[in-house]
């Protein structure tokens, strides 16, 4: 049984996503953890300039309490 | 001329007619600074990710205003820092000019978003459920 490793690939570049707006949550959710980290390049596969980007929208979004700091909750404990 | 976003956050216990009257006392602030208001508008009643001043909710409140002088946004954020009525507010710089909208247009948004949130949250265990098995769905679908 080989292990094959998923492809990364940026996903803002697949989707066509240019410009990441904070307030679209949604979308940021999937870049940071259960804990809400942010998630590094080498796990998400996004390009440098996009990851960049994407930092720089999840910290505007916790600056303004859309997103959480930190989430340690019951139930990832 | 350079276009800014500010987003601030009311105590959601306020009423339509508190809101208002807040909302006019921003709008005189930008008028006195020379502020050219595009949109105005109640992006809607939110639930915090985490507690501000041991509020649990805040209605959010989207601005949208263009102007050439720098040295008044730091007027425009000392006086949103210490309004009474603001929880919090943020203000960036936009890249292009935004498009204008009515209340009725953001109302519909932010309907739209809170419906996906509420379903996301309704969905969040299973969701990670899944991402976890993601793999060994498409597995299966390869067997097939």
């Amino acid at each position: 049984m080989a292990f094959q490793s998923r492809k990364k690939y940026c996903y803002f570049k697949e989707n066509g996503i240019t410009e990441i707006d904070y307030k679209d949550v949604k979308l940021l959710k999937r870049f940071v953890t259960d804990q809400g980290k942010i998630m590094p390049r080498r796990i998400t596969g996004t390009s440098s300039k996009m990851h960049r980007k994407m930092v720089r929208a999840v910290k505007r979004a916790r600056n303004i309490a859309l997103m959480p700091y930190t989430n340690i909750s019951s139930e990832s404990k | 001329m350079r276009y800014y976003e500010s987003l601030y956050i009311i105590n959601p216990n306020y009423e339509q007619n508190l809101i208002n009257k807040i909302m006019k006392e921003i709008e005189e602030k930008c008028a006195n600074l020379k502020f050219k208001i595009i949109n105005h508008n109640i992006w809607g009643k939110k639930r915090l990710a985490y507690n501000i001043d041991k509020h649990k909710y805040g209605s959010f409140i989207l601005l949208h205003f263009e102007t050439s002088e720098i040295n008044s946004l730091k007027d425009y954020d000392r006086f949103m820092i210490l309004h009474n009525n603001v929880l919090r507010n943020q203000t960036i710089l936009l890249n292009e000019k935004p498009e204008a909208f009515s209340s009725e247009d953001i109302e519909e948004e932010s309907a739209a978003v809170d419906s996906v949130e509420s379903n996301d949250l309704t969905k969040e265990p299973k969701k990670n459920k899944d991402q976890n098995s993601g793999e060994s769905t498409d597995k299966v679908e390869v067997k097939e």
